[in-house]
């Protein structure tokens, strides 16, 4: 078959991506190249065509993000095989992160503060105003008559 | 020659299979969907899997979800037509999509959007994969006329989208 078989103007159409794909026949291939010899339309159009191969073909590999990847490697770790394997939409994500804040705020208990003292500081203070037994320098200055032996 | 895990073909084949999914479909969300399904459809057909290349079985596989998708969707766009004329309308959320990033990449990427599915994945199939005519006609089931066809329009409307 030749394009001229489909293309009533006897222009190479079609066979002009399968001429840059390297997929016309070597009789084909022959006949398409002297066309192109003597037709500057077609000559044009596989100069565009092959540039959108390239465009295409240059796209790059992409990186797998995280979640995906994530959801990929999912059905490893789940239960029998053919498990559903659908990533759950925004808002069931949504919905089910608002259930588990609301459980969260029933159950949990009171939230713990860290608490970072000025250690060097309280290190300064004493050093420089009290000496000896620091416990016996937290003794009350004063103490009760009563409590005295 | 010994079979491949499924964790192998995910973990070999991961970046692979997300980028023809992402060709294909534009957007992280519906890519990451289908790469889950093929990997679905890939576990349950390991057993029956011809060493030869992953990448085109891999490939021919997405492809073939992808359209039934985009079928299925066609199909109930055409049901909800009398009811809600907005939903009968062509789906344009992947030509719609912006992508995010700059540079020639995203310029095809989003000029890839705008071609007929079936254009697409012929593109795709050959340009992305690598595959070959007589291949793209078997994965998709068409003539080997139609594949070449819809690899010069789809390349045509490119051009026209990247002017």
């Amino acid at each position: 078959m030749t394009w001229d078989d489909r293309s009533p103007n006897g222009h190479l159409g079609d066979f002009l991506s399968a001429l840059v794909d390297g997929e016309l026949t070597d009789p084909i291939r022959r006949a398409a190249d002297q066309h192109l010899a003597g037709c500057r339309a077609c000559r044009a159009e596989l100069d565009a065509t092959a540039r959108m191969h390239q465009l295409v073909a240059g796209l790059p590999m992409l990186a797998v993000p995280a979640p995906v990847w994530a959801a990929m490697m999912a059905p490893s770790t789940s239960g029998a095989p053919g498990a559903p394997l659908r990533r759950p939409r925004p808002m069931v994500w949504a919905g089910a992160a608002a259930a588990v804040i609301g459980l969260g705020l029933l159950v949990a208990s009171p939230p713990s503060h860290r608490v970072t003292p000025p250690m060097t500081h309280f290190v300064q203070v004493h050093t420089v105003s009290q000496s000896g037994d620091p416990v016996t320098q937290l003794a009350p200055a004063a103490v009760p008559a009563f409590l005295r032996r | 020659l010994e079979i491949p895990t499924w964790e192998e073909v995910a973990t070999t084949y991961g970046a692979f299979l997300y980028s023809v999914a992402y060709r294909l479909t534009g957007n992280q969300d519906d890519a990451a969907d289908l790469v889950q399904e093929v990997l679905l459809r890939v576990r349950r057909g390991l057993a029956t899997y011809q060493p030869g290349s992953m990448e085109g079985w891999l490939s021919r596989i997405t492809t073939n979800v992808f359209l039934d998708d985009v079928r299925r969707r066609r199909r109930r766009a055409v049901e909800a037509l009398p009811d809600d004329p907005e939903q009968g309308l062509p789906a344009s959320a992947a030509a719609d999509e912006v992508l995010a990033g700059q540079g020639l990449s995203d310029d095809v990427q989003a000029a890839l959007l705008r071609l007929p599915d079936e254009f697409r994945a012929a593109v795709v199939l050959c340009d992305v994969v690598g595959l070959s005519y007589a291949e793209i006609a078997d994965s998709l089931d068409v003539p080997l006329g139609t594949v070449r066809s819809r690899i010069h329009r789809g390349r045509g409307l490119l051009r026209e989208a990247l002017r």
